[in-house]
């Protein structure tokens, strides 16, 4: 066992591609394309707390466990909780959009970078609409016409239907990305914040598998959904129950 | 110590593959499990359920006075249980299982596992929801 564990390991070892700069497009952009290994962000604000709440906001935020993770009940995480989910995810370049496919929960963004602006009409969602546009070498994504049925993280940050989410990526070299949000909520935040981290590439041999989140949520068909955070974070600042020995 | 030695190399091999697939994060552990109530339960697998958004395992355990109870206990995504190199013929039908995890709130025979220890000294990791928790 130890043997293969250990063949395994130098396997996926000889599967990581060595770093250099970050390619180019052929219309001269850096090409964000490929399998990234992007990681689960509990609490995407714990950079820049105390966040700047509105009265509503921080009502929000506190009444935070009267309610179930939206994501337990396979809602999709929406933008940017989509970005800070766990699993791969990978980017599709070409001249005119860049796409985004998401493992988790099956989800995918097309993001034109054509120089069209929002739809003037569509009904608000998850998602929400982005457009996007190139700053040097940084896809700057612009999204608004959200609802406000989704959450920011596990740790339950909230937005409001007001939200406004500018993600800016950059291919800082060929094995990583750097990846900020800026949420931008007047309704919750009296001024924008923004975070950031990198994200590396998945190991060469990495694929997107399928994650089918309805075809077995257990949790939820046989009522044990509770409320809270999936971080279990109380709002005074400490966590329900003792967390379970670490294991990453 | 054998089984404690081949965990110390799953961890090593995860740590090396930068896994963030062993998370969950897909419904809060701390709501729905007691993590003050560690529990390792051994029994016999009745049940492989290898589908999204995580593995359930059920299996029969024995009680010393020979009565039997059905119990379920909730794994990982097998999305991250795949890319570590487990299937669902990692687990048999019959087949011995030892699950070190933690128990439901609601007091049911339902368990978030830890880890799966299986008849031939094998341990797969579980990559459970516990792992949302911290």
């Amino acid at each position: 066992m130890k043997l293969l564990l250990l063949i395994a390991a130098l396997a996926q070892a000889a599967a990581q591609q060595p770093d250099g700069p970050a390619p180019r497009a052929a219309d001269g952009h850096a090409d964000l394309s490929g399998v990234w290994n992007k990681t689960l962000v509990v609490n995407t604000s714990k950079a820049v707390e105390p966040l700047p709440f509105t009265p509503d906001g921080l009502k929000a935020f506190n009444e935070v466990w009267n309610h179930i993770d939206p994501t337990s009940r396979c809602i999709f995480p929406g933008v940017p909780r989509v970005n800070t989910s766990p699993y791969p995810m990978q980017i599709v370049q070409t001249a005119d959009k860049v796409v985004f496919l998401y493992e988790y929960m099956h989800n995918f963004r097309v993001v034109y970078t054509d120089g069209r602006g929002h739809r003037p009409s569509w009904e608000p969602s998850l998602l929400g609409d982005s457009i996007g546009r190139w700053d040097g070498d940084t896809l700057v994504i612009d999204t608004v016409n959200f609802t406000d049925r989704t959450w920011l993280d596990d740790h339950g940050d909230r937005h409001s239907d007001a939200l406004h989410v500018i993600e800016r990526w950059r291919r800082i070299s060929a094995n990583k990305l750097h990846y900020e949000e800026t949420i931008d909520d007047p309704k919750f935040y009296t001024k924008p914040w923004t975070v950031g981290w990198d994200i590396p590439i998945a190991p060469k041999d990495w694929v997107l598998m399928e994650y089918p989140c309805t075809d077995n949520n257990k949790d939820l068909y046989d009522g044990h959904l509770q409320n809270g955070p999936l971080d279990g974070s109380l709002r005074d600042g400490t966590a329900i129950g003792k967390p379970a020995p670490p294991r990453r | 110590m054998r089984h404690a030695s081949c965990f110390v190399l799953s961890l090593g091999l995860s740590a090396s593959l930068g896994l963030s697939g062993t998370l969950s994060a897909h419904h809060s552990f701390a709501a729905e499990f007691d993590g003050n109530k560690p529990i390792t339960l051994r029994g016999t697998v009745t049940k492989v359920d290898w589908r999204s958004p995580h593995i359930w395992i059920y299996l029969d355990v024995k009680a010393a006075d020979g009565t039997v109870t059905a119990w379920q206990c909730e794994g990982g995504a097998p999305n991250a249980l795949t890319r570590q190199g487990w299937t669902s013929k990692t687990f048999t039908i019959g087949g011995e299982v030892i699950v070190d995890g933690w128990e439901a709130k609601d007091g049911t025979h339902t368990c978030n596992a830890k880890t799966w220890s299986l008849g031939d000294g094998r341990r797969v990791l579980a990559g459970s929801s516990a792992e949302a928790a911290k």
